[in-house]
């Protein structure tokens, strides 16, 4: 039987079945690639409200806000309430927020600080909500 | 030679239209209408995910409101109050809480009792908490008797003197309420959270990818130790950290029992329910936590219910139907 010389596989079909294939990988890869968390963003929330939104990765040093007797620093890292003067002091036992979506609430004072991921992705560990 | 190119052709139309799908994903994302507020003695917040951005989250925080005017023992003119001030009131969300909640008490030996207000109030944990004396503990503890509560109708009465704290089901019955409204709404989906109790549905965008619901680490408050993944319903966390206070080199957390009137001896440190109702998950939670882990188990298969156990050596125990995932694992 003769072969099919228009079907015979050359190296240029090779060659471009790898790019479009490589072209096809980046343009799938891309959206993902760009929604990876690449850091931390605190919310400072007084009363309710949005009062500061910090980015953490931003920042150089320690930044300090005092609001309704609470003492509230942000680093490149972390933040964490420093002092609070409620009652019980629960804010600023519960330490270091290092992780999207931990919470520090100081409900005496009305005062909450909250690390949300930065982009929109939920890989890399997001969470929607804690339960505590 | 065209046999080849069409091939080519053919291969490339292949690879982008499956290319197309992969990246389409993420395409559509509903418009969010975020809310932050404090009510129920907690801070409540909630993200309502809907294609126009139609604003619900200011509804959703006044039936809240609503639920506290109603529900809160400290609010001078709330039902609640009423039967605490004279053993009677008429409200059909009070009675409704306590025919609910009967079942769960009696399953726990009365460890579980909506009238443990004499005892909660005495340790005071909203004021920095402090241990009351033991004949003080001995006179709350005589008020304290689930059985005696009786319902007719929306009629609630109970025995004299009885106080009635509904602090462990408040928070999961707001869940309840909102998403209830939210769902006969335009909003897609919606996670809201009221103190430590969760309620989610729908998705966040057209991928309908499900929530996922981070679980507090009872021995690093600051973190999270593992992620329930979940398309819809509540979570409930009772743990030993929330609200305590040391004294004399002790430490006293909130969640009582109610036959003993002092912090539960479970040997657990934090229990989360995930449950198809936001008050039963929330009672629930505190439920097991009294209980313990082997005697929680037909509780949670009666409202067929699943939970995460951490106890106090920081053991990690699953029981029902959860899709849970250690947080170094997920």
């Amino acid at each position: 039987m003769k072969a099919d010389k228009t079907m015979r596989i050359k190296a240029g079909d090779v060659v471009l079945v790898a790019v479009l294939l490589l072209c096809c990988a980046a343009l799938f890869l891309a959206p993902h690639l760009k929604k990876q968390p690449g850091g931390l963003t605190a919310q400072l929330i007084v009363d309710g409200e949005v009062r500061e939104t910090v980015v953490l990765s931003s920042l150089d040093g320690e930044v300090t806000r005092t609001v309704n007797g609470c003492t509230v620093v942000f680093s490149p890292n972390d933040a964490r309430f420093e002092s609070a003067d409620c009652p019980d002091g629960l804010c600023v036992k519960q330490g270091r927020l290092k992780a999207a979506g931990d919470t520090a609430v100081c409900l005496p004072n009305r005062v909450v600080v909250t690390l949300i991921a930065d982009g929109e992705s939920t890989d890399g560990g997001k969470v929607d909500a804690v339960a505590y | 030679m065209l046999k080849r190119k069409g091939l080519a052709l053919f291969l490339a139309a292949v690879l982008l239209l499956l290319c197309g799908a992969g990246c389409k994903k993420n395409d559509k994302t509903y418009a969010v209408d975020e809310n932050n507020a404090f009510a129920m003695g907690t801070f409540v917040s909630m993200k309502l995910y809907s294609d126009n951005g139609t604003k619900h989250s200011d509804a959703v925080l006044q039936m809240i409101y609503t639920l506290e005017d109603t529900i809160s023992w400290r609010k001078e003119n709330s039902p609640v109050a009423a039967l605490n001030r004279t053993g009677r009131c008429t409200d059909a969300v009070v009675a409704e809480i306590i025919s609910q909640c009967a079942p769960i008490s009696k399953a726990t030996g009365g460890r579980f009792d909506l009238t443990v207000g004499a005892v909660s109030t005495l340790w005071d944990f909203d004021n920095g908490g402090h241990r009351p004396l033991k004949k003080e503990l001995q006179a709350a503890l005589e008020l304290v008797d689930y059985t005696a509560l009786r319902t007719k109708g929306d009629t609630v009465t109970c025995a004299d003197g009885q106080q009635l704290d509904l602090g462990a089901v408040g928070k999961g019955l707001a869940c309840d309420l909102a998403i209830d409204y939210l769902k006969a709404t335009d909003v897609k989906g919606a996670v809201l959270s009221v103190g430590g109790s969760i309620g989610v549905f729908g998705s966040r965008d057209e991928t309908g990818d499900p929530w996922r619901v981070g679980i507090r680490d009872p021995f690093n408050e600051s973190g999270q130790f593992g992620v329930i993944t979940l398309k819809e319903g509540f979570v409930s966390t009772s743990g030993d950290y929330e609200k305590y206070f040391e004294q004399d080199g002790k430490r006293y957390f909130h969640i009582l029992d109610a036959t003993t009137g002092l912090p539960a001896k479970s040997g657990l440190k934090s229990v989360t329910v995930v449950c198809d109702n936001g008050m039963l998950s929330d009672a629930l939670s505190t439920a097991c936590f009294l209980l313990g882990e082997e005697a929680s188990h037909p509780l949670l298969e009666r409202y067929n219910a699943a939970a995460v156990f951490v106890d106090a050596e920081g053991n990690i125990s699953i029981f029902g139907d959860i899709d849970f995932a250690r947080t170094d694992e997920s």
